[in-house]
């Protein structure tokens, strides 16, 4: 059994204007130790599905659908039970560490704090606990760094603080919302060799959720493209970097720098995702597309299935017979 | 490893951030600004036109100029009025606050008269503030909305609307006169001796001396001037706190907090309110200022012999040492209750301190 299976996963927002879909009929699953990540442009639902899986979402909000973890279900539990799960079996681990830390408790508050709650230890121990941690995700001289604050760190110590907190429950699986996002491009380097160190290490899944493709390719094991809330194209991250069938993917792959590129300007997919409440039947991506034709529209696009686990909804598949891309670089 | 440089590399240099050279600072500042303050009212009192000794002496001694040079050289009236601001300042020095030509006792005398009580009156009301703005604020924050924060929104919109001097009244009117829950007005009844000054404050000085029916009498005094005082306070401490919460509870570390499965009640108390109280010890300690510059209206619905019943007094008889005198005291109020918050920050956001 996966560990977590998401089905027909809605998510509705109130808007001013009534309930606009901000993510769309999402399924897939995830195994034990396995990495699944979720790409997309800002405000195609990637946050908004993590956000679910912990029923952190907006007051107001409407699940539809199904997430079952561990066998449990997820969708319509209690803030009761709720907080049973969060932090304890999934957590999470946000973008930007700088806003994500409290900047008035001590790094020894936030980090014993939930392993006080959950795991009933005392604060002695859970103090031992947390600078084990401290020392696995390197922060050099965790006693000291469990008396300061989050001012004294820079971005990179904090995101690895703050994957340590999430890890201090040892949770079966953990969310990244764009972790490595706000960080150096070095630093960055650094958070990904360590995620991929710690599922292997604490058999961890993670659902690794960015807009950067290149950062994608290097640590996930699949891949689930989003856009406008709807799944465009999903299965094993090498197989569709090899050979992406979308042509949003493959619009999201080209736009990534080439370094042996003789052009000079990075190629971009012209227009703007739609608006949220506005995405139109069929393919959603379709006004953005070169390849659109009319039958793109109008009516739900069927999935076609390139493989058993390589699957994309395009009606016209522009690149079915296109050589494979080079993966790497 | 740190962003910035650690504390430890810090402390080794001439400024120490530590909470002592703090209130040295604070306190020399203070003290400028207290000079500051003197000369300012004491020019601001000489461009009032109207004349001391006219207020003070009688028809028939006005007219004799003997007297009323006698009682200008007296007072040190006679004098240039820069000479008059030096002979201030240097009798302040020594701790001199000058005759009151009102009471004809020395200022200090008044004020260590007059000032307790108020102070005991602001106390009792900042605690009742305290206790139930916060309170309120909390609930009206986390139930947004909904309808106990509907309720508290209309009331306390209510109360930072109506006037003092009329909710005096109507609470005089009800609570003593019709209802009889609380005694008549003063600090305590008719006819009984207060407790020998120790504070000045008769509660407390009465439980210093043992006499706790006497205390309990004057709490039962203090009580009601103090819940009017008390109305507005709470309602202004609810908004804010209300405020103060709603906009904490946006941030990303509450999400995180709530990401990690902590109950709801310890993500308010622990990540909501510590941040919040900043701003709402700000509000509080301007707050507990005002009520410590005294009420003249509330004080004088109910009796109430404080500061700003002197201050009152003192400006209709142009009584220049007792104007100058509560001046410096409310003055010095201020710069106090802004150095105790500053404090509080330092207490409240531990961070600063390694900042």
């Amino acid at each position: 059994m996966a560990l977590l299976e998401v089905n027909n996963l809605s998510v509705q927002l109130q808007t001013k204007t009534g309930f606009a879909t901000a993510v769309d009929r999402l399924s897939f699953t995830l195994d034990t130790g396995e990495i699944l990540g979720i790409a997309g442009e800002s405000g195609s639902g990637k946050t908004m599905s993590a956000l679910t899986l912990l029923g952190l979402l907006p007051q107001h909000a409407k699940v539809t659908g199904s997430a079952k973890f561990d066998g449990q279900e997820l969708v319509g539990m209690t803030n009761k039970q709720w907080q049973q799960i969060r932090g304890k079996n999934i957590a999470m681990v946000f973008q930007d560490p700088m806003t994500s830390l409290h900047p008035m408790l001590s790094i020894k508050t936030q980090m014993t704090e939930h392993m006080i709650t959950h795991l009933g230890i005392t604060e002695k121990q859970a103090l031992v606990d947390a600078e084990e941690l401290l020392i696995d995700v390197r922060i050099p001289d965790p006693k000291k760094a469990l008396s300061s604050y989050a001012s004294q760190f820079s971005g990179g110590m904090r995101q690895r603080i703050c994957i340590a907190m999430a890890l201090a429950c040892k949770p079966k699986l953990l969310l990244a919302d764009e972790p490595s996002t706000a960080l150096d491009v070095t630093v960055q380097a650094g958070i990904l060799t360590l995620l991929n160190r710690l599922r292997e290490e604490h058999h961890l899944s993670i659902i690794f959720i960015t807009h950067d493709l290149g950062v994608l390719s290097s640590i996930t094991d699949k891949l689930l493209v989003l856009y406008a809330g709807r799944e465009v194209e999903s299965g094993l991250t090498s197989t569709i970097l090899q050979h992406p069938r979308h042509p949003y993917t493959q619009g999201l792959l080209d736009s990534l720098p080439q370094p042996d590129s003789k052009e000079k300007l990075l190629k971009s997919i012209a227009g703007f995702p739609p608006e949220l409440g506005k995405q139109p039947i069929g393919c959603a991506f379709a006004e953005r597309c070169k390849f659109a034709e009319p039958r793109c529209t109008g009516h739900e696009v069927q999935p076609t299935f390139a493989a058993d686990d390589h699957k994309f909804y395009c009606a016209v598949d522009p690149f079915a017979f296109t050589e494979s891309r080079e993966v790497g670089a | 490893m740190f962003g910035r440089r650690s504390p430890s590399e810090k402390s080794g240099g001439l400024r120490r951030n530590t909470l002592g050279n703090f209130i040295i600072r604070r306190i020399a500042i203070g003290i400028i600004l207290m000079l500051g303050i003197t000369f300012i009212s004491f020019s601001v009192t000489q461009l009032v036109p109207g004349d001391p000794a006219a207020l003070n002496l009688g028809q028939s001694a006005m007219s004799d100029p003997t007297i009323v040079a006698a009682w200008r050289a007296k007072y040190g009236l006679d004098k240039p009025v820069p000479e008059q601001y030096f002979i201030y300042l240097n009798h302040l020095i020594h701790g001199d606050l000058g005759l009151s030509q009102q009471s004809r006792r020395p200022v200090s005398t008044d004020l260590a008269e007059y000032f307790p009580a108020t102070l005991e009156l602001a106390t009792v009301a900042i605690f009742f503030s305290l206790i139930f703005g916060l309170l309120f604020g909390i609930i009206a924050a986390v139930t947004r909305n909904r309808w106990p924060d509907q309720v508290i929104r209309f009331v306390t919109l209510t109360g930072v609307s109506v006037p003092t001097f009329w909710l005096s009244l109507v609470f005089f009117y009800l609570f003593y006169f019709k209802l009889s829950w609380f005694p008549s007005n003063g600090r305590l009844d008719p006819g009984v001796d207060s407790p020998s000054t120790i504070t000045g404050m008769y509660t407390v000085d009465a439980v210093l001396h043992g006499q706790f029916a006497l205390a309990w009498q004057a709490l039962r005094h203090i009580m009601l001037p103090a819940i009017v005082l008390a109305i507005y306070t709470i309602a202004v401490l609810t908004r804010f706190t209300r405020a103060s919460i709603l906009e904490i509870l946006n941030n990303d570390y509450v999400r995180a907090a709530r990401a990690k499965g902590l109950p709801e009640s310890l993500v308010i108390r622990r990540h909501v309110l510590r941040p919040a109280l900043l701003s709402i010890v700000t509000i509080a300690g301007v707050a507990f200022g005002n009520l410590l510059a005294g009420s003249v209206l509330v004080e004088n619905v109910f009796s109430w012999p404080g500061i700003g019943q002197y201050a009152y007094r003192s400006s209709i008889g142009l009584d220049l040492p007792g104007i100058m005198g509560v001046s410096i005291v409310v003055a010095g109020i201020f710069i106090t209750m802004n150095l105790l918050v500053d404090i509080a920050y330092r207490f409240i956001d531990p961070s600063l301190r390694h900042g």
